[in-house]
């Protein structure tokens, strides 16, 4: 009896501290919830990146019923303008979007920064350095430590933050994130991937009549080749061999062989072989640079296009990008991530932007065959979007879609009759292709709209909108003819580039980038004169009023609708290389590519007759982007650094103080 | 030849039956334990057992004479001399089952070569096929075609290479299946057969005209007609890789080492001195 007894209060009293343990548990699953711990990773954000949405177009499509997937997701939550980032430029806006800060606080101003010392330009989100110490051994030289590829962007993306609370992201192709920022996330790095000879997209056309290409030919390398015997036998260029004294260039042989008769070809490259007929486009290439025999090559890959046999021989070869199985810089973290996308998905592009819109502005590629390959880019695109979300379980998943900004950079010109580029026999065939990348987008939407539940916030936003480019604007010359720039050989204007005719001595301001300008200032650039206070804070107000009133002869329209000045919109430490003023050009303008290389042409203006005549390096206020979710948005006049903020606060994350954007919901 | 390659495909086929939706490593690592047990075998009633032993008992002395008389120089080499004598003779009493496992070795090696060195096509991918001419002819003037059963699709005009002798298509495979191609040459009908598949099979990469040594190397298939002027028929199909921890691995690598680490851990389960 006593035994029963003794058992029965055991049994008591162990029900009772069960229930007790029961209830703590359950307190701090509940806390642990609150702070953002694991017990929130069935919670799930999906953010879908659409480069160069613009909301004007986006409303037009959908009140004309052509977007029906925006439209619902638009009925189910929200659509707003979001505001772009000062300097609307993607590698400064989609580091407002990464950080939650501004310039101020990531650093990055524009496409391009200058070094002070020089005044000659240098990409602003990545730099690369060679092995500092090797060993020479006769004409081999043999790296003792290993090469760098660091990131410029300063400040924590926001998905470290989420893995200091353990929550699971995945980063798909986030431009301004190369080299990837380190994780234990899934990430794999976007625009500012480099191809394999460092270059953000260097393609190569071998054809046997150069002499029918007009003009200086930028962003690829023309070959002449000859046909002999229906055969042709040329090289892929690659990157300098580093292991050999003077680095020459690695090169791998390749040869075409043609049909006598038929429009067809195949193309041999080691033990790889495509055969293709005219206007076909191969399969993805593997391309293997020797370096140091047996030891150590470079891997790429890269897919032709067989655009003529005859009368010419013409073949394009696309930049020869990095192999996403064996990449020779890093693009993923893990870094097995790229490998695992390969074996799933097989070969992709990986080079940052991967559409050819050089090839198209240099005529090696027509509107047709520029749209195909940009067709090749999205098709891929959107397997690993299926695949993403396929297995999109917890946590945050970032999308990004590239293929809507490099076309409607492309085919503005064909939807405005205006544009100095304007075909109307082109425009007819081609004038709706903004359009179509717009319901592309849609029906990339609609996928990511069947994996959206109660637990998933769906966030569909755009870096910046889009304006057309109708006229350059010299900025370096307007600073030359109003005697804020001073040239050593007057005569020689025109001629040069990256200030090379500069006399610093007596220029006082300069510009470099597409929005920035600069002053040179005394103690801070090499052959600085303006002294920083009084004399730098009359000539910036000076500047900016003046350059406010700049009008164009052509039009009489204004040309500058703002000057900003850095130190009072940016905020952070990160202020190194920002420049004194942005400028933020007026609906139609934008500064011209000499412009941003530190060139002076002899007039004032140019009329942009080239393809890429969409843009938005303009100001910010007439160019915002596209932000919609599944949720009503609160904060009305939404930034792209209020979405990091919002992520967090999505999953109960407290913000970090450097984060100058709030959450929206 | 034909009668020797048919009956080892089918037996090969029979040892893979099992294997085929599996991972191939499964396969492989079956095969390396099959394998290391059939050449230990094969080693321990060719070779002469006992002499292999006291040859090895005899390296192990003298080398223990090395470590125990470091001093004595002309010792050191005298046992240094006996060391290179007993491994001489540890040697020739292992050339004999060396020499009778080669050949059924080289089979294997033929065999799996078109087991693991190559993939079948997968649904949608893109199949090159060469027809290569034993002489320069006049392909232009020639009437040469391809003919190809439902589930392949001819995606070009033929690719003449006068320099190579050679004529190319590029087919689309559209869905899984074993299929039967029909290269007309003239008024010659020839066949060639291509696999789209997801699973583990034999591969025939190329149809040889016939002859013993290639036969005896492309055994997959039978070979082409002997007075034909065509010298083989190609099927360029996808190399295969083990992959082993992200590291994509040659086949024949993964079988040496496995069958040979196998063999040694399994020689004194079945009493073999090697």
């Amino acid at each position: 009896m006593r035994s029963r007894s003794f058992f029965w209060r055991s049994y008591k009293r162990g029900i009772c501290l069960s229930g007790v343990l029961l209830i703590i548990l359950v307190a701090m699953a509940g806390v642990w919830s609150c702070q953002g711990g694991k017990s929130t990773l069935s919670r799930r954000v999906l953010v879908i990146g659409f480069d160069g949405m613009d909301p004007k177009i986006l409303t037009r499509l959908m009140e004309e019923g052509k977007v029906p997937s925006f439209e619902k997701l638009s009925k189910m939550g929200d659509f707003l303008p979001l505001t772009s980032s000062i300097p609307p430029q993607s590698p400064v806006a989609w580091s407002n979007f990464i950080t939650g800060m501004n310039p101020g606080g990531h650093g990055i101003y524009d496409f391009m920064h200058r070094e002070p010392d020089t005044y000659l330009p240098f990409l602003s989100t990545s730099r690369t350095e060679p092995p500092k110490r090797t060993l020479k051994l006769g004409s081999w030289v043999l790296p003792l430590s290993g090469g760098k590829a660091e990131l410029l962007r300063r400040g924590r993306a926001f998905w470290q933050v989420l893995e200091e609370y353990d929550i699971p992201a995945t980063i798909f192709r986030i431009p301004s994130n190369f080299p990837p920022a380190e994780s234990k996330q899934r990430t794999i790095s976007g625009m500012g991937t480099p191809d394999i000879l460092g270059t953000y997209g260097t393609f190569s056309f071998y054809t046997e009549r150069p002499d029918e290409l007009s003009g200086e030919i930028t962003g690829g390398a023309v070959f002449p080749v000859e046909v002999v015997d229906n055969m042709v036998k040329a090289q892929l260029v690659g990157p300098p061999n580093t292991f050999k004294e003077d680095n020459p260039t690695a090169v791998v042989d390749f040869t075409v062989y043609i049909d006598p008769e038929n429009r067809v070809a195949k193309v041999v490259v080691g033990d790889e072989e495509v055969i293709l007929k005219e206007g076909e486009w191969s399969r993805w290439v593997r391309v293997k640079f020797p370096m140091l025999p047996m030891l150590a090559s470079l891997k790429g890959i890269c897919r032709f296009y067989l655009k003529e046999t005859r009368p010419v021989f013409k073949l394009y070869v696309t930049p020869i990008n990095l192999d996403p199985e064996d990449p020779a810089m890093p693009i993923s973290t893990p870094s097995s991530y790229s490998k695992k996308l390969y074996r799933r998905l097989g070969c992709f592009y990986t080079q940052g932007m991967p559409e050819d819109t050089k090839a198209l502005d240099q005529d090696i590629l027509d509107d047709g065959e520029f749209i195909q390959q940009a067709e090749l880019v999205l098709e891929e695109r959107m397997k690993a979007f299926h695949y993403e979300l396929e297995r999109f379980r917890s946590g945050l998943l970032f999308f990004y879609f590239s293929t809507l900004d490099q076309g409607t950079h492309m085919f503005w010109r064909l939807m405005d009759p205006q544009h100095p580029s304007y075909d109307p026999q082109l425009a007819e065939k081609y004038g709706n292709v903004v359009e179509m990348l717009y319901q592309k987008m849609d029906e990339a939407l609609a996928v990511a709209l069947r994996y959206v539940d109660e637990n998933t916030t769906l966030i569909v936003m755009s870096d910046h909108g889009f304006a057309p480019f109708y006229r350059g604007f010299h900025l370096n010359t307007w600073l030359k003819e109003n005697g804020y720039v001073s040239l050593i050989d007057e005569w020689r204007q025109g001629e040069t580039e990256f200030f090379m005719n500069t006399d610093w001595d007596n220029t006082r301001a300069y510009a470099l980038g597409f929005n920035g300008l600069y002053i040179n200032q005394a103690g801070r650039e090499r052959y600085g004169i303006v002294s920083p206070g009084e004399e730098k804070e009359a000539l910036l107000e000076e500047l900016a009023e003046r350059l406010i009133q700049v009008r164009d002869p052509q039009t009489g329209l204004q040309v500058i609708s703002h000057v900003y000045r850095t130190d009072e919109v940016y905020q952070g430490e990160e202020m190194k290389y920002a420049p004194d003023l942005i400028i933020g050009y007026n609906w139609g303008y934008r500064a011209s590519n000499e412009t941003a290389l530190g060139a002076f042409p002899r007039e004032l203006f140019r009329d942009n007759t080239d393809k890429w005549s969409g843009d938005h390096l303009i100001d910010y206020i007439w160019i915002p982007g596209i932000i919609l979710s599944n949720k009503k948005i609160t904060h009305r006049q939404p930034a792209l650094y209020d979405i990091a903020p919002t992520i967090l606060a999505e999953f109960g994350i407290p913000l970090p103080k450097e984060m100058v954007g709030r959450p929206i919901f | 030849m034909g009668s020797f390659n048919f009956l080892i495909n089918r037996l090969f086929d029979g040892i893979f039956y099992l294997f085929i939706s599996l991972n191939p490593w499964v396969a492989m690592v079956v095969v390396c334990l099959l394998t290391g047990i059939f050449m230990l075998l094969i080693f321990r009633y060719t070779s002469n057992q006992k002499g292999i032993r006291q040859a090895k008992d005899k390296i192990k002395a003298h080398f223990l004479e090395l470590r125990l008389f470091k001093e004595d120089f002309s010792l050191m080499m005298r046992a240094q001399g006996k060391i290179l004598r007993y491994n001489l003779i540890y040697m020739k009493h292992s050339l004999k089952p060396m020499l009778i496992m080669i050949l059924p070795l080289v089979i294997v090696l033929i065999q799996f070569n078109f087991r693991f060195g190559f993939r079948p096509f997968k649904a949608n991918e893109e199949v090159i096929v060469g027809i290569t001419f034993s002489e320069p002819l006049p392909l232009q003037a020639m009437d040469i075609s391809l003919e190809a059963p439902e589930g392949l699709e001819v995606e070009t005009p033929p690719l003449r290479i006068n320099s190579l002798h050679e004529v190319d298509w590029r087919l689309l495979a559209k869905e899984a299946g074993n299929y039967i191609l029909k290269v007309h040459v003239g008024e010659e009908l020839f066949t060639k057969m291509v696999t789209v598949s997801d699973e583990l099979c034999q591969l025939s990469p190329r149809r040889v005209s016939r002859s013993f040594f290639q036969e005896f190397l492309y055994p997959s298939e039978p070979p082409l007609p002997s007075n034909s002027p065509v010298c083989y028929i190609e099927v360029k199909y996808p190399t295969r890789h083990l992959n082993l921890g992200g590291w994509n691995i040659h086949w024949l690598i993964v079988f040496f080492v496995l069958s040979i680490a196998i063999g040694f851990a399994l020689k004194g389960m079945f009493k073999v001195e090697i």
